[in-house]
Formats: structure tokens, sequence, C-alpha cells
């Protein structure tokens, strides 16, 4: 094998490692920067959703304390009216309702009887025993507690504000409520995110659940999902697929990067999970997010494409001039090299001593073993002739 | 005279017959068979084993077989 041989060996050797390496740390850079875009729109995602949760309670505390100073419904409820209460608030709350998304009024007895005295929303239901978390957090502290709060069949928002008499004594408590399905198209409108709730089953009721899907006409999907059940989405393909998803149970705090997926339509979206907590910061769900990365993906495709281009077609442009360079100033001129040597080499052999060899006169590597060998050949030709003229007599 | 002077004598009459490069063909015959054909003398000893590697060496360059 020739050394010219070998060094292309080499070199392409070189070439195809280089190329190796580079497609690896591209990739390297295509992990790095999805994993940037999904952890940034997981980040976008809770931090919407906390703000969203925020204004939601700021409106649904300010909307309390206009109500509880209006004498319309603290008179009936310091008399115990019920039916009073109820007649004076059902005006009010379906205004409410159609305005402001509040999906529950209650009017609550004060801590020892701990009782729901109205549901305006629900008005023949009453006098059972208030047990959940925002309520208690109020009643205990005497101020305003804030939350969401997981039913048997649905998670709201809810805040309990102590309810006042006209002389600043507490008299009870006042809740408002809404359901938060409506916050999966509020984060849609503000992030361009398909989201999807999951909550969690262990503290729901799978009877009920069945109950409120039949009563809204839809398939009931408790069984769907091992730990969750998913209760709304803003896109029915997200909704198919969250509830493929494993191991959503692990979820932290911080939340969780599920992967990144193409779709059929060609684009490339990333799924990610944060926890969504009650009002004592337990979780009790899952908020679930697709953000579509498809310019991401492009973009870094396309540079990827660009830079291997670039890299390959100056590694081919160094290759061909390392190799037309060793041959010019090598390998071509060892070939001429070798046929004189050879030539006059076999010359000497051949008995013509008077033969020389004409160096290029090139001051480097190979001019100096040129000169050397122009200065041996002339040496031996000498020595041979003044043998043979000896041996001759 | 020895066998292996008139074998190097025969090669120079082929070579001048065919109007060959004297030196340059003998050369190449002397790298074949390992030993110059110029320090061959009438005088010079015969060697059997010398002689067998010129005519294998004759044969190659030449294309003849050698009668000496």
């Amino acid at each position: 094998m020739s050394i010219r041989f070998k060094m292309i060996i080499g070199i392409v050797v070189v070439f195809v490692l280089g190329i190796a390496a580079l497609g690896f740390f591209l990739q390297q850079s295509y992990t790095t920067r999805v994993t940037a875009a999904a952890k940034s729109a997981l980040g976008t995602a809770s931090t919407a959703f906390a703000r969203l949760e925020k204004g939601e309670a700021d409106k649904l505390s300010a909307t309390l304390i206009g109500l509880e100073s209006n004498s319309a419904f603290r008179d009936p409820f310091l008399a115990g009216n019920r039916e009073a209460l109820n007649a004076a608030a059902q005006p009010v709350f379906a205004g409410l309702k159609a305005q402001h998304r509040i999906t529950h009024w209650y009017f609550e007895s004060l801590p020892g009887s701990s009782t729901v005295f109205l549901r305006v929303h629900r008005p023949e239901q009453f006098g059972d025993e208030l047990k959940r978390k925002t309520y208690v957090a109020a009643s205990e502290g005497e101020t305003q507690s804030a939350g969401l709060e997981l039913g048997k069949t649905a998670v709201a928002l809810r805040v309990v504000r102590p309810y006042y008499g006209a002389d600043d004594k507490l008299i009870g408590y006042m809740e408002l409520g809404q359901e938060i399905d409506s916050f999966l198209e509020d984060i849609k409108e503000q992030t361009g995110d398909e989201v999807g709730l999951l909550l969690a089953k262990e503290s729901m009721d799978s009877s009920g659940w069945a109950d409120v899907a039949k009563k809204n006409g839809k398939e009931n999907n408790w069984d769907a999902q091992e730990d969750f059940v998913v209760a709304g989405s803003t896109s029915e393909v997200l909704a198919e697929e969250i509830v493929q998803t494993k191991d959503l149970k692990s979820i932290g705090a911080e939340g969780k990067v599920l992967g990144v997926f193409e779709e059929e339509d060609g684009t490339t979206e990333t799924r990610v999970a944060f926890p969504i907590n009650d009002a004592a910061g337990e979780p009790i769900g899952l908020m679930v997010v697709a953000h579509d990365i498809t310019a991401v993906v492009d973009e870094i495709a396309s540079t990827r494409v660009r830079m291997m281009g670039a890299i390959i077609a100056m590694m081919v442009v160094v290759l061909g001039v390392v190799i037309v360079l060793m041959n010019a100033l090598i390998f071509s001129r060892l070939s001429h090299m070798i046929t004189d040597m050879e030539t006059i080499t076999t010359r000497v052999a051949g008995g013509d001593y008077a033969v020389s060899y004409t160096p290029t006169g090139a001051n480097d590597e190979i001019g100096k073993f040129e000169r050397f060998y122009a200065d041996f050949i002339t040496m031996v030709g000498g020595a041979l002739k003044q043998l043979s003229e000896a041996m001759k007599q | 005279m020895g066998r292996l002077y008139d074998a190097v004598a025969q090669i120079d009459r082929i070579c001048q017959d065919r109007g060959l490069d004297g030196a340059k063909t003998k050369g190449e015959i002397s790298m074949r068979c390992g030993f110059f054909l110029a320090i061959i003398f009438p005088h010079t000893p015969d060697d059997n084993e010398k002689l067998d590697k010129l005519r294998e060496a004759a044969q190659t360059v030449l294309g003849v077989s050698l009668t000496a």
C-alpha cells in the first residue's frame, strides 16, 4: 500500500470522524435547544396559570367586598331568613354568573355550627357541615382565604371572607367560587398552547363523576387513566394523548417535560405538565400543556443542514488542497526521483560509472536527500570504476 | 575463459544485435542476479550458483536462454 494511499485513508478517516463529531454536537445542540424551548413553555404556562388564579381570586375577593356591604343580604342573613336572602341574592347571582363566570355563592355560619346557611347556586341544599380548607383557614384566622378546592367531581377556585355586620361584629362567612374549566381557554388565549386539566382521582368520587358525565352528555372517562381523570382540554387530540401518558404521578412541584412529539400534520410539539395545588398547597391535579415548537425545530434543522453543508464543503476543499499539495510537493517529486534513481543505479550496476544524478536544487527534505544521493552515486561510481580497473589487471 | 564470462559476453552480443543500451540492460540483469556483470572478467572464476542466477535474470530481461 503506497504512502499516498495510506495518507488519503488517514485523511478520510479524520474527515469521517469529524463529520460524526459534528453530527454529535449538532444533535446535542438540538436536544439542548428543544429542552430549553420545552422548559420555557413549562414556565410560561405555569406562570400564566398562577397569574390567572391570582387574578380570578382577586376578582372574587373584590366582588365579595361589594356584596358584604349590601344590607339587602346582610339583614335577612342576620334574621336567619333563608327564603328572603335567597330571593335577594338570586338576581345578583344570575348577573355574576353570566358576566363574571362565578358559579358558587355561599352564606356560611360562624365556627361552632360551621354549616352552610344558603347556597345561592343550589338553594335547595343547605345545613351541611363545612369542612373545606378555605373555610377552615378563613374561620381560624378570621381572615380571607383563597385557593383551589377539589371536590368529588370538580375543582373550583374559592374565596372565603369574614362577613361582618353593621357594627363590625363577625356574623358569618361569605364565599364565592368559580369552576376553573374556563381557565383552560384563558391560558390557551394567553399562550397559544393547547391545555388539558387532570384531577387526582384519589379524593374524587367515581360514581359522582359518572353521573356528571352522563348529565353533560359526555363519555365517562374515569378509567382512561390510572391516577388522574381528564377534567377538560382545549384539544380533543391532547385529551386522547394525555390518557396514554405514563408515570404522571411522579411529577414534582417543578413540573416536567413529558417529551417532544411529531404530530401527523407535520408539526412538532413539546408536552409539559405541572401540578396544581389546593388552598393548603396539596397537589390536586396536573395541568398538561402542548406547546408548538415546529418553528424552533425547523430553524434548528435548517441551521444544522447549513452548518453541516458548510463544514463538509470546507473539509472537502481542505482535503483537496492537502492532496494536491502532497502530490505536488512530495509524491510527484518522489516518483520522478525514484525513476531517475532506478535508472542511474541500474546503469552503474551495468558498468556506466560516469553516470551522475542532478538534484533539483530544492532546499527541503527531498532536496537534501537528492543532494545526498547525487554525492553518494558519484562516490560509488568512482569506487566501482577503480575496482573494475584493478580487477581487470 | 570461464563460463561466467562467456555468458556476459553473450549478453553483450545480444545487446549489440538488438541495439539495446548495454549499461542499462546489464544493470537490470545485475540487479536481478545480485552481482555486477561489469566486474566479470575472463579470469573471473566460475561459480555455478552465480551462473544459474545470471541465466535466470537474462531469461527474464532478454527472453533468451544463455548457451554458456
